[in-house]
């Protein structure tokens, strides 16, 4: 049996990679690829403990689901988002998009 | 387990390895066009050593009880709900002899495409495709399951649409891709029906339970949908409507003379050895299924649609110019025999033209892809001494109606197409690619000039910038100086257009009618004449090959196309009637297309100059003609005079035994019948008569450049021009079909367009202006009653205050106006005390407001990436506090 | 080592390298081809726990669908991109430290307390009984019909910010 803190290391790990991600890339796509990896990481992590602390119920599973509907949306709204970025300020560079600078 | 288990057991091996080159070369060797050559010959090659193992095992295995069908283990591979479907390996008698032909067939065509498609760019994908369509087919045979048999089929639909639509850039080539792909999605529907009405009913879709004794009793008295009609004879229709569509018959037959646009060799693997053989396959396949219903009407129609197609196709043939039409036409027609052939009940007898017919016609397909490409070579050919002042000898080409014609059907032609990729160096020995290029403003644009005649020094009809290497100049997406000629994609990059004065096609320009100067088509038979000479084995290959389609003694089409008529003569004297008129246009216009491409004198430059092929197109040449030879004489049917009974009926013995190994009622017409001389006699008659006319009238006397069709002169003298033309024009066919269906769905799309406008759109706007007509009422309301009211209020208020205002003015103000210097004064002093100390306060809180927030403002940079990571710093921050907190205060 | 531990080993490898390159690459359709295959061992691993449906509808929607969906606006957004430009933008380095600074703190509490494990066995009808959670009206329905609305709304959301003027 694989222990179940390997499995939160690795979600852990994935996480903190996405969150570079989303932290350090100059490309918007590239940001929401972050994201992604970041929502994967959350559903390793509830599906570990629910094979691990509750294998009985359905919780986590109902819950990772959730979590997945939740993705889909803010993919496409992101993604909406970044097309009309790109048609108004023909950049997909956010670094670049700075309009509210103070 | 013995070593036949052992041998059958591999038989999945057989699709395998042409996958797996397909993988391999779309993954790994895309950019060497050797090695994926290699690759894709090499899998296929295995794929035959394999399947030629799993034949002979098949073969000499000794019959135990009169099991011959051989079933593997089955493998789980489809989990659905409670069921699971699994795949195995299903091999018997007529899977082995499909095995047997096709990797062989299609290992001779890999071969020839090595010569045929050198030099073109996208070659490595062209045997990617290639090799996945032979796995796709080989997959079809091997397994043991009408799923996985669907899957496969639709595997190699998708391949022919790649292949045919192949080089994309024509843009006919690429609709008869998807022409070929909808029309036989049409068939695919019924199919698919046909599996699922099959499956409610047996709830299985393996052979080993589908064909079993008890099933199809069941199915052969179970009613469909509650009808009279048993669910066997329907669902065998069904899947023979997938059959109509893959094999082309009538009225799904117009995707296959489209397709003649791709490659020749994938002509000749897909519509002779592999695709359309699926579709008779299937019936071979399903056979009991068909059989299980006696004296059942759906054996009639698939009869009459396959005598019917085999008429229909040889009657356009024989009106067809281009060599590979006629081909296609003839492919048509013979899979119509074949599917007659079943219909009768002759299983053994459909089963075996089918082996000798991929054979003889792959066989015809290479060989007139050899006669094209020999053309093309011949039309680029450039003779030593520049100026060509002798040119004038051809002047008369291209004056025939068909030549024109060919100018006005831009779908069906496929021009030149295949000029684009003229191999840099075959046939132009005496070509350094830029010999005339120095002494010609090569720029000049010449799309049409009937004076080109006699002006040998005029540049090429291409304006042609200076490329030494011409390979690339292909993909030209547009006709560059070449406006005014429909199928002319790939003309510019022929490497003899540099430079090269006045091809046979700009002088016979001189000769057009008006609108387009006919390309020079090095498919057309008009064009040719005279090849034998050069092309000796092209020749004789494609003579045995023709010979074979005819029908001719000792060949294994004449063996196994008189089987048919045997059979066809003891069971229904109309089809027989009709077969054998079919084989005897068959012979003739086999004999014209012969006439007309070999013999006789050259009509056009082009085809003084072609040469022979490289050997890697005529080697296989000659390994098909002596199978299109040799089969034969493994089915010799027993009732021949002489050799009959002498040399056994192998074929009819190893296949015949499949059907008795599914205990289907034996159809009547399998005995072989007694008085069989008739049928043999005029089948000989018919075929030898077609072929002697074919002579005759093409033949005997060479056709000369420019002459008319003979056989068009003569129908129009006897006012039958009207047929020919009918002929010529396929039977109209694909025009009814634009104006039925394709015109019938665009109607249907732009009334639902309408229906979605005017009602859906309708009802909302409808929503919007209620919206509107409330809110202008309330809008009056507001306006007439409420301001009413207020209007009222204010007017009193207003008299109020005038009276006030009085009294203001005259009392108050006296009064406020003493208060007023006093204010003045006492103001005053508050004004110095706000200046100097309120406002000094205040002054300095903003400013001290100001630096911070100059301090501050850093932080907000606009970038949604700093503020997230201060977030995440945040984050970072508070956990660690929470948890300091949690561990060591606690 | 048993097997299981091996093969988490291995489809946690496929998913955190692919992952690591996702995030780095230059070329950012490389960097989707990697997101996409950290999918396929995120599934794997999911397959590990004891979830298959999970695996599935992780195929199914994250590589069928997002992945799909980022390769499609990669290439709406092609040109945009100059193939030379770096990566990552100025503040990387404080981000790959505030991201590894996090994955230490995380993991040192993973590892540090105590989960009350119950490793007990998945019910064969694990699929089943989620289905029926979903439904429930004593589980999930409301969350789950709120859900579907709210793609709805998502969905038409996309469509009205992305549509053309």
């Amino acid at each position: 049996m694989v222990p179940l803190e390997w499995y939160l290391v690795l979600a852990a790990a994935l996480f903190c990679t996405g969150l570079y991600g989303v932290l350090s890339r100059r490309n918007a796509i590239a940001i929401l690829m972050g994201a992604e990896l970041m929502l994967n990481a959350v559903n390793v992590n509830l599906v570990a403990f629910w094979r691990y602390l509750e294998p009985a119920g359905t919780t986590g599973q109902v819950f990772a689901l959730f979590v997945y509907a939740v993705a889909v949306a803010e993919v496409a709204v992101g993604l909406a988002l970044i097309l009309v970025i790109r048609r108004t300020q023909d950049t997909v560079i956010l670094e670049d998009v700075d309009l509210l600078k103070g | 387990m013995s070593i036949f288990d052992v041998a059958f057991n591999l038989a999945w091996l057989v699709p395998l390895f042409p996958f797996l080159a397909f993988a391999a070369i779309l993954l790994f060797t895309y950019r060497n066009h050797r090695l994926s050559h290699q690759l894709a010959i090499g899998g296929i090659a295995v794929s035959t050593v394999l399947a030629q193992i799993v034949f002979w095992t098949a073969v000499l295995m000794p019959v135990g009880g009169g099991e011959r069908a051989f079933e593997s283990a089955r493998v789980p591979w489809l989990p659905l709900g409670l069921e699971v479907f699994s795949l195995g390996v299903y091999v018997d008698p007529a899977t082995a002899i499909m095995l047997f032909m096709v990797p062989l067939v299609c290992l001779m065509i890999f071969i020839y495409s090595v010569g045929y498609m050198h030099g073109d760019p996208r070659y490595s994908r062209f045997f990617a495709y290639i090799s996945l369509f032979a796995a796709g087919m080989l997959g079809l045979i091997v397994f043991n399951n009408l799923l996985a048999f669907f899957l496969f089929w639709e595997i190699m639909g998708t391949c022919s649409y790649l292949l045919i639509g192949f080089w994309y850039e024509k843009k006919s080539a690429a609709q008869a891709g998807l022409k070929a792909f909808l029309v036989t999605k049409v068939g695919d529907l019924f199919f698919m029906l046909g599996l699922a009405l099959l499956y409610a009913e047996t709830g299985s879709l393996a052979y080993r339970d589908v064909f079993s004794p008890q099933t199809l009793e069941h199915l052969a008295h179970t009613g469909f949908l509650g009808t009279q009609f048993p669910a066997a004879a329907v669902i065998a229709l069904l899947f023979f409507g997938g059959t109509v569509g893959k094999s082309a018959q009538f009225p799904l037959h117009v995707w296959l003379p489209d397709a003649m646009e791709g490659p020749t060799p994938v002509s000749a693997l897909v519509h002779a050895a592999t695709m359309v053989s699926a579709g008779v396959f299937l019936v071979v396949r399903t056979f009991p299924l068909f059989a299980a219903v006696e004296g059942g009407l759906q054996m009639t129609i698939v009869a009459a649609v396959g005598a019917f197609t085999a008429i229909f196709a040889s009657l356009i043939a024989v009106a067809q110019n281009d060599v590979k039409r006629v081909l296609a036409f003839s492919t048509i027609s013979q899979l119509g025999y074949m599917v007659a052939a079943l219909g009768l009940g002759a299983y053994a007898a459909g089963a075996f033209h089918l082996i000798t017919h991929a054979f003889f016609k792959a066989l015809l397909f290479l060989g007139s892809g050899s006669v094209i490409h020999a053309m093309k070579v011949g039309q680029a050919f450039q003779p030593a001494d520049v100026g060509q002042p002798s040119q004038p000898a051809y002047v008369g080409q291209p004056s025939q109606p068909a030549n024109v014609g060919q100018a006005f059907q831009p779908a069906h032609e496929p021009a030149n197409v295949g000029q684009a990729f003229q191999p840099a160096n075959v046939g132009q020995p005496s070509q350094p690619a830029n010999v005339r290029q120095p002494s010609q403003p090569a720029d000049v644009e010449q799309p049409s000039q009937p004076a080109n005649v006699g002006q040998p020094s005029q540049p090429a009809n291409v304006r042609q910038p200076f490329q030494p290497a011409n390979v690339g100049q292909a993909f030209q997406p547009a006709n560059v100086g070449q406006p005014s000629q429909p199928a002319n994609v790939g003309q510019p990059s022929q490497p003899a257009d540099v430079g090269q004065p006045s091809q046979p096609a700009d002088v016979g320009q001189a000769f057009q009618p008006a609108h387009e100067p006919a390309q020079f088509n090095p498919n057309d038979m008009t064009n040719m004449g005279g090849l034998a000479r050069p092309l000796r084995r092209t020749f004789w290959t494609f003579l045995i090959g023709g010979l074979a389609l005819a029908g001719f003694p000792l060949t294994a089409g004449f063996w196994s196309k008189d089987e048919i008529l045997a059979q066809a003569y003891a069971s229904s004297p109309a089809i027989f009637w009709i077969l054998a008129v079919a084989a005897g246009l068959t012979a003739f216009y086999t004999a014209r297309q012969v006439c007309l491409t070999f013999l006789g004198q050259p009509r056009t430059a082009a085809a003084e100059h072609a040469p022979e092929s490289v050997p890697a197109m005529t080697v296989p040449l000659i390994v098909l003609a002596v199978f299109a030879v040799g089969l034969g004489w493994a089915g010799i049917p027993e009732h021949f005079p002489g050799l009959g009974g002498r040399i056994p009926n192998w074929f009819h013995g190893f296949v015949g035994t499949t059907l008795e190994t599914a205990h289907t009622a034996q159809p009547t017409a399998e005995a072989a019948p007694g008085s069989a001389w008739q049928p043999l006699a005029l089948g000989l008659a018919f075929a030898l008569g077609g072929l002697a006319l074919g002579w005759l009238v093409y033949g005997w006397k060479p056709v000369q450049a420019g002459e008319m069709d003979r056989l068009e002169r003569a129908m129009r003298k006897v006012w039958l021009g009207w047929l020919y033309d009918a002929m010529r024009e396929r039977f109209y066919c694909d025009r009814i079909y634009q104006v039925t269906f394709v015109r019938g769905s665009i109607l249907l799309a732009d009334l639902f367009h309408a229906f979605d406008r005017r009602a859906v759109d309708g009802l909302v706007n409808l929503a919007g202006r209620v919206s509107q007509a409330i809110s202008r009422a309330s809008g009056r309301f507001d306006v007439h009653v409420v301001d009413a009211l207020v209007n009222l209020a204010g007017r009193a208020g207003r008299g109020l205050s005038q009276a006030t205002g009085v009294f203001d003015v005259r009392v108050l103000d006296r009064l406020v106006d003493l208060a007023g210097p006093v204010t003045r004064t006492l103001a005053d002093l508050a004004a110095s005390v706000d200046v100097r100390v309120i406002d000094s306060t205040v002054n300095s809180v903003g400013d001290a407001v100001l630096i911070g927030g100059r301090f501050i403002r850093p932080i907000q940079t606009g970038k949604v990436q700093n503020y997230l990571l201060l977030a995440s710093l945040m984050v970072l921050a508070l956990i660690v506090t929470f948890f300091m907190i949690l561990f060591l205060h606690i | 080592m048993t097997v299981q531990q091996i093969l988490f080993i291995l489809f946690s490898a496929l998913t955190l390298g692919t992952a690591l390159m996702a995030v780095t690459r230059r070329n950012v359709f490389h960097a989707a081809l990697f997101l996409t295959l950290s999918f396929f061992g995120v599934a794997g691993l999911f397959v590990l726990l004891e979830a298959p449906f999970l695996a599935g509808v992780q195929l199914f929607i994250y590589v069928g669908g997002i992945a799909i969906l980022i390769v499609f606006a990669i290439m709406l957004t092609r040109e945009m991109m100059n193939p030379a430009a770096p990566g990552a933008n100025r503040q990387w380095a404080s981000a790959l430290l505030v991201a590894v600074a996090l994955c230490g703190v995380l993991g040192w509490v993973a590892l540090n307390h105590d989960w009350q494990v119950t490793p007990g066995p998945v019910s064969p009808d694990s699929m089943s009984n989620l289905g029926q959670a979903l439904v429930d009206p004593q589980g999930f329905v409301l969350p789950f019909e709120v859900t579907a609305v709210f793609l709805l709304v998502a969905f038409i959301g996309a469509v009205t910010i992305a549509r053309e003027r």
